[in-house]
């Protein structure tokens, strides 16, 4: 179903066209006058290095790691229910992984040369090494390849019809004919390309956890702490942003685009349980930092409680509490309903951001290790329309998936799957792909770590980290091989 | 082969992006002749250099902070920009808080260089490796390769690593008294004491054009920080020879370490305990 | 399936290709290490181009360090020490450090330059040099013409040296006893204690390297005063004195300083007189040294009136209890403090020259002399005499005889004829009020009064009234905006000189240009002498001298070994130290006679407590102004590295105000706050900073800060201090400002 062309939605269009024009224009203003137009500042000399930027890239990927991963968990079921979440996770997700990279990309003290070095030198030793590669290769191309397989049978039926974007549907279609032996090779290729990806999204949110964790002075236990809470925050955001575009689908294209009460509730009750562990987690981190010998890690959950954190970190605390109890009320009564569950998702992700926020910042300003007199950071407008500016270049690239990648299904009907017999070459080329995607990776990976030189020289073959991410790119694509690969006459 | 002349599109078009192609990998292969050289020569035992700083002796005047400021080619940063944000100072003093736990260096001011650390928590977490610890215990930069992801900001216990915020500009615009054999970074790089690493490369290669040895009383004031220094309170040096200065300085009962106790392993030694 | 067929011609074009790319690729690849000299071995390594290193001596404060400065392909890089110098033995302080911003500041004046339109509009016309001797010399024929040389008024910042004895002479010659120097608000109030109590010359030195117990009082030694450099000699040592520190404010860099008294403003000279009474009540100090001294025991002056004597005075008059209301410390800290000094000698009393009062230098003198520390190893060095010889007597013209009878115009008694007794305060009012006389010519060298000296604003008033004024400084300040014509210095390091530091040592230090003068600058003392030249007849004639080289080189003739062995020596090491064996240095008992040390202490009468400026009701904190760690002669403003260095304000480049926690509570101020402070002279907004350290009711006020020279600038903060000054010698006295301080609302 087409949406309609209203006002409000022409204004809006227009809202983000200009909001997009005010963040080039400030990052334009970055690129020119270097970063110090924003409110970082040097550690130790009263400011923080990583703001805004960094808080948002954790922000949506963390978002966007979530969202995939309800998608590829909802793949394994057969449910009509589950299958809205995943079609309404796909986009949405890419969404988020794109603002995740902009948003890193845009902290960059060189963005350009970042793309250079990263590209030749980069090592894996780093966690950030998990995070560039992963987020390009798996997330960002994986969800789209993941997503317009997913969707073919749509794109085939939009190709019918005459209109501007009828080629790239029929390119992406790649043929759909809609016959049992494609549906099972969906089904097979769907469960299993969901089954690998889920571990290899959780790599780039572990790197960015430990990226916001791991610092100096801190003791382990209180580390594995902070990255579960992190982890399970993100899960919970990416599950109430997901709630919060379900509902919007509805409201847009209709209640058959959309998720049934049932949808609702279940990710309610997925919410529910993500919370009631990570608000343990939380106050479990906060008493171990408070009680710590390290004068540092004391400073800084002191810092969370007094005058300048705070107010934020009991805001958040009492969002996440909160919306545990309105789910925890609706779940005992049953009447998990989709505007309880979107306003706890709202209440959710509004704590995410504030919990990410805190996490990075605090420490910097309020928990070094060496008695520096605490800093203070608070973002400036170009920060802040940067972001905004991100933002709206996400939503606006989500509009064309309403012809690419609709929201609303057009075809409905689960036919029955059959496999076809005796396919050797298919698995054959297959296993070739995956085997070769993997070796590709496992070269790369090992010439970035500097494998057969010197730790502390160039890697042998400069471009080494390229391979690890076009191996990546292949695995990615293994379930793509396995369903196009033209069917032997 | 036969002799068939090249006629069709294909086969140009397949030798030209072959060409372009091989070209485009001798100019990535070309990084790895970039790669630092060893410093030691061969046959002779790798060095480790390392600082002691004397907080008996040291009198706070902050000129080791200009010198070093003057030597590496970091210019003030004017009144304007001054506003905005803090100076590099590669060579920094640590005030101390009031309110916060003192460290190891008690309560007043002390000079601060990076610390060169033989653990260093830069160098494991910068992801293009524009940081390294090399063979002669110095933790360099390779400064063209820094994406300016701050990182190793972040990372460093001691907090020593400077960000250019800002193109760094010279008073008129004229960087004459520049030292030509310090590169100048550009906006968005990361930055930190390097121990005047250009000042040890020439004494060792003096020492290997000379054909002589390099002596401790060489290195003892090497660094513009301790050349300067009008108290003699900076002592640079070799920890791998047991029998320079620095050395009999490390083991001093008075030395102590900053935040020893991370496991770091700084190789600047501070003395204080003097009465 | 793929052809193998095709794939076999494709394939080889295709890795034919690739090979001859590879191959292009590295040729086109540029060797990042050719060069386009041969690189040859230097100094630091192996590199093109050229490389030397130069001997100078540095410029930014009186302490003479001697440097060695690297110069690449002509351009100065790096100030680094000279090793051979006594001075600093290879050190160099923050300020020498920075130095090279003064050489290439892009303000400077560029040329020598003539005003056009009326002052302070900042717009000058380019001249040559002969143009602008030439009409400095007509403006000042004009004066002796007109049989009125006398109202010529030089300023001359500078304390010894060759171009200063250049001035001294010109001014002689020409008819002129206003050759007025910064002494009144510096080094005079020591300079001229020694004078009168030992009858020498010279500015003490310190022997903080074999001192056992050293008392500064005031922190100049700590901060930028030329002694800073001798007491670092003295930390870099094995073993080094107990340091104790009696002033109102610590520096946060004091953190050697083994104890702080917190002194009330005004009592440093109490303290000391004191100390002295313990000394001399307890019998625990060298009474000897008084034998020959005038005025110690009681004595009756021309009037006939008997006068109760020093020793009297100070047994009635500065008790420790007594003391103890005055100085702010207890009486028995004083009575212990006196016994520690004598224990641990040789023990050392420091003053900080450059903002002491009279009273306070000559105490310091006595005690010194009281403890036996004058002229012994650990001890205040009081000579030896400077190696380079006067330049001989000059004949005056009728002409300069008359003028020089004129009494000067800063009201000094005619008989103090040195520089360094003048009374630069006095000149404000004296060229506003035009008496004695109307000073018709105004020269400015070395010395930026409109912004350095208290009541700057009066002084524009005041130069306004003098219809010739030139300035010499090699960049634009206050008090050459408002000039007519400028002769801009060549800085130090493009100067030809040879330098005799004093303070304790005999030793020469070369000044030599490190790069050509990278303006069109010429140092002054070329100039009086091209000067003299074109002023003709007597005057000329007593500048014999070639050029400013000549003069020098003539004034060490009489060194033993002669100038050639000096030149020789100074050109290989930069420095000559063997020289205090050639002249024999006046010390006591040296000629085998027992030479007093101490003539005349008639002139140390018990001093009044000292005045201070403002209704203490209404201005309940005392102005403590001090040079900070960053201050240097001619330019710290300018000096960017010196305004951002770690230890001082926040932000660097606001002026700040020092504040005590209590008293910053007391008020509601917060640190970093900008805060209205007033006193009798001026309102000045500034940044307070609360820290320890500072004495309550005390604000530490730091000089040589402040935005750039600008006719319509905000106030300094400089611009609060009055200028109260000591009735009897006209020197100012630095802690007698009072001034209120508020929060802005």
């Amino acid at each position: 179903m087409k949406p309609r062309l209203s006002v409000a939605l022409v204004a809006f269009l227009a809202l983000l066209l200009v909001v997009l024009g005010v963040g080039l224009f400030a990052f334009a203003q970055q690129i020119v006058h270097g970063d110090v137009v924003t409110g970082m500042r040097t550690l130790g000399a009263g400011g923080a290095v990583w703001g805004l930027y960094v808080v948002m890239d954790g922000f949506f990927l963390g978002l966007g790691v979530a969202v995939m991963a309800c998608a590829c968990v909802a793949r394994f079921s057969r449910d009509r229910d589950t299958e809205a979440v995943a079609r309404i996770a796909m986009p949405v997700a890419i969404a988020c992984f794109l603002g995740a990279g902009l948003c890193v990309l845009a902290d960059q003290g060189r963005p350009l040369a970042a793309l250079r070095s990263l590209s030749l030198f980069a090592r894996p030793q780093s966690p950030m090494f998990v995070t560039f590669s992963s987020v390009g290769a798996v997330c960002l191309f994986g969800s789209l390849v993941h997503c317009v397989l997913a969707r073919r049978s749509d794109l085939a039926e939009y190709a019918k019809r005459r209109s501007v974007w009828q080629r790239l549907q029929r390119l992406l279609a790649a043929g759909y004919r809609g016959s049992r032996a494609e549906h099972y090779r969906r089904q097979k290729a769907g469960f299993w390309m969901s089954l690998l990806m889920l571990p290899a999204l959780l790599a780039p949110l572990t790197a960015l956890a430990i990226i916001f964790a791991v610092r100096p002075a801190r003791p382990l236990p209180l580390t594995l702490l902070e990255v579960a809470v992190f982890i399970l925050l993100s899960g919970a955001g990416g599950m109430g942003l997901l709630l919060g575009a379900a509902a919007l689908v509805g409201r847009l294209a209709g209640r058959q685009a959309g998720l049934a009460a049932r949808g609702f509730a279940r990710l309610g009750k997925a919410l529910l349980l993500t919370l009631s562990l990570s608000l343990p987690c939380i106050v479990a981190a906060e008493i171990a930092g408070l009680m710590s010998d390290e004068p540092a890690v004391s400073a800084y959950a002191r810092a969370l409680l007094g005058d300048v954190y705070g107010p934020f970190f009991w805001a958040a605390f009492a969002c996440l509490f909160v919306a545990a109890m309105l789910l925890l009320r609706g779940a005992r009564r049953g009447a998990l309903g989709p505007r309880l569950t979107v306003v706890a998702g709202v209440l959710v992700q509004v704590a995410v951001l504030v919990h990410h926020y805190l996490l990075l910042v605090a420490w910097q300003t309020h928990g070094l290790a060496l008695p520096y007199p605490p800093g203070s950071y608070a973002p400036t407008w170009i920060e802040c329309a940067v972001v905004l500016g991100i933002l709206a270049l996400c939503l606006l690239l989500l509009l064309p998936s309403v012809r690419l990648i609709p929201f609303a299904p057009l075809v409905f009907e689960v036919q029955l799957a059959e496999g076809k017999r005796g396919d050797i070459r298919r698995t054959v080329v297959t296993a070739i792909w995956f085997l070769g995607g993997l070796a590709m990776a496992g070269l790369g990976f090992a010439l970035s770590a500097r494998v057969g030189t010197e730790s502390f020289l160039d890697p042998i073959f400069a471009g080494s980290p390229v391979l690890f991410i076009v191996g990546l790119m292949v695995l990615v694509t293994t379930g793509a091989v396995y369903e196009l690969w033209p069917e032997s006459k | 082969m036969s002799g068939r002349k090249l006629t069709t599109r294909r086969e140009v078009l397949t030798l030209a992006a072959a060409s372009t192609a091989g070209a485009a990998l001798a100019q990535t292969t070309r990084a790895v002749e970039n790669a630092p050289a060893p410093v030691a020569a061969a046959g002779e035992p790798p060095h480790r250099f390392g600082m002691a700083i004397d907080l008996d002796h040291c009198l706070r005047c902050q000129a080791c902070v200009v010198a070093c400021a003057a030597e590496n080619n970091v210019p003030p940063l004017g009144q304007e920009r001054s506003a905005l944000t803090r100076p590099i100072h590669w060579m920094d003093m640590l005030i101390p808080d009031e309110g916060s736990a003192s460290s190891e260096l008690g309560q007043g001011p002390a000079p601060i260089p990076c610390m060169h650390c033989d653990r260093p928590e830069c160098v494991k977490v910068c992801p293009v490796g524009a940081t390294y610890l090399g063979d002669d215990g110095v933790v360099a930069q390779i400064w063209d390769r820094c994406i300016g992801c701050r990182y190793c900001m972040a990372a460093c216990p001691y907090s020593r690593r400077y960000f250019n915020w800002s193109e760094p500009a010279w008073p008129g615009d004229d960087p004459s008294s520049a030292n030509p054999d310090v590169a100048l970074r550009p906006a968005g790089v990361v930055e930190k004491c390097t121990l005047c690493q250009h000042r040890i490369r020439a004494v060792l290669e003096r020492a290997r054009i000379d054909d002589e040895p390099v002596t401790d009383a060489a290195l003892q004031r090497l660094p513009a920080c301790a050349a300067t220094c009008p108290a003699r309170a900076i002592t640079f040096g070799d920890l791998a020879d047991p029998e320079s200065a620095l050395s009999k300085l490390a083991k001093d009962p008075r030395a102590v370490q900053l935040l020893g106790r991370l496991g770091t392993g700084p190789k600047v030694f501070y003395l204080r305990g003097r009465r | 399936m793929p052809d193998f067929a095709r794939f076999g011609r494709r394939g080889f074009l295709g890795s034919a290709g690739l090979l001859a790319g590879a191959a292009a690729g590295c040729r086109l690849r540029r060797d990042p290490y050719a060069a386009e000299k041969p690189p040859v071995p230097v100094e630091r390594g192996l590199r093109p181009g050229s490389e030397k290193f130069v001997f100078t001596t540095c410029g930014l404060c009186p302490a003479g360090c001697g440097l060695r400065v690297r110069v690449v392909d002509g351009r100065a890089v790096k100030v680094e020490g000279n090793a051979e110098s006594p001075v600093n033995r290879g050190g160099v302080c923050v300020r020498g450090q920075a130095g090279l911003e003064l050489l290439y500041h892009p303000d400077r004046i560029r040329g020598p330059r003539r005003r056009v339109g009326t002052r302070g509009q900042n717009r000058w016309q380019t001249i040559s040099w002969d143009e602008a001797i030439a009409q400095l010399a007509s403006e000042l024929s004009k004066l002796r013409v007109a049989g009125e040389p006398e109202s010529l008024v030089l300023v001359d910042g500078e304390q010894t040296g060759t171009t200063h004895a250049l001035w001294s002479r010109l001014l002689e010659v020409f008819g002129s006893p206003n050759h007025i120097g910064h002494g009144a608000t510096g080094f005079g109030a020591m300079a001229q204690a020694v004078r009168r109590m030992t009858r020498r010359a010279y500015l003490p030195g310190y022997d903080f390297e074999r001192s056992r117990c050293v008392l500064l009082v005031e922190t100049g030694a700590l901060e930028s005063s030329p002694h800073f450099i001798h007491l670092a000699r003295a930390m870099a040592g094995e073993s080094r004195p107990r340091l104790l520190c009696a002033s109102p404010r610590l520096p946060t860099t004091a953190v050697l300083v083994d104890e702080w008294l917190s002194l009330a403003p005004g009592g440093s000279a109490p303290l000391l007189l004191g100390l002295m009474h313990v000394l001399l009540r307890e019998q625990l100090g060298d009474e000897s040294v008084f034998a020959f001294a005038s005025g110690f025991l009681p004595w009756t002056d021309r009037h006939g009136t008997p006068q109760p004597g020093l020793r009297a005075q100070v047994m009635a008059d500065f008790a420790p209890d007594k003391v103890e209301v005055l100085a702010g410390i207890a009486a028995s800290r004083i009575e212990h403090l006196a016994r520690e000094l004598v224990v641990a000698r040789p023990s050392l009393v420091v003053v900080d020259e450059s903002l002491c009062d009279p009273a306070t230098a000559s105490a310091s003198l006595l005690v010194n002399a009281l403890l036996g520390s004058i002229d012994v190893s650990g001890g205040m060095q009081i000579g030896p005499a400077t190696p380079l010889s006067d330049l001989g007597k000059a004949d005056l013209d009728d002409t300069a005889r008359v003028g020089l009878r004129e009494p000067p115009i800063d009201g000094r008694d005619s008989g103090q004829g040195d520089v360094e007794a003048s009374r630069i305060l006095s000149l404000p009012e004296a060229f506003i009020s035009g008496k004695p006389y109307p000073a018709k010519a105004l020269l400015l060298s070395y010395s930026n009064p409109a912004f350095s000296k208290p009541g700057g604003r009066r002084w524009l008033e005041a130069m306004a009234k003098v219809p010739f004024v030139v300035s010499f400084s090699p960049l634009f300040d206050e008090s050459a905006l408002f000039a007519d014509l400028l002769v801009p210095d060549s800085t130090f390091f493009e100067r030809w000189d040879v330098v005799a530091p004093g303070r304790g040592s005999s030793v020469l230090s070369l000044r030599q240009p490190v790069v050509r003068p990278l303006a069109d600058t010429l140092q002054t003392g070329e100039v009086i002498l091209r000067l003299a030249r074109a002023l003709g007849s007597s005057i000329a004639d007593a500048f014999p001298w070639a050029d400013y080289r000549q003069a020098v080189l003539a004034r060490l003739e009489e060194v033993s070994g002669g100038a050639d062995a000096v030149l020789g020596e100074l050109e290989s090491k930069g420095v000559c130290s063997a020289l205090d064996a050639k002249r024999a240095p006046a010390k006591a008992g040296d000629d085998g006679q027992a030479r007093p040390l101490l003539f005349d202490v008639r002139g140390e009468r018990s001093p009044a407590p000292a005045p201070t400026a403002g209704d203490p009701v209404r201005f309940p904190f005392v102005l403590v102004p001090f040079r900070g760690p960053g201050y240097a002669e001619g330019g710290m403003r300018e000096m960017a590295w010196l305004r951002e260095l770690p230890l001082g304000a926040g932000n660097p480049w606001p002026e700040h105000i020092e504040l005590s926690p209590e008293d910053a509570r007391r008020l509601g101020i917060e640190d970093g706050e900008t805060v209205l402070v007033e006193s009798l002279a001026a309102q000045v907004e500034l940044r307070a900073e609360v820290r320890a350290g500072i004495r309550t009711g005390v604000l530490g006020l730091p000089l040589g800060a402040g935005a750039g020279p600008a006719p319509d600038a905000a106030l300094r903060a400089s611009s609060l201090l009055a200028s109260l000054v000591d009735a009897a010698s006209g020197h100012w006295l630095a802690c007698a400002t009072r001034a209120q301080v508020r929060k802005l609302s």
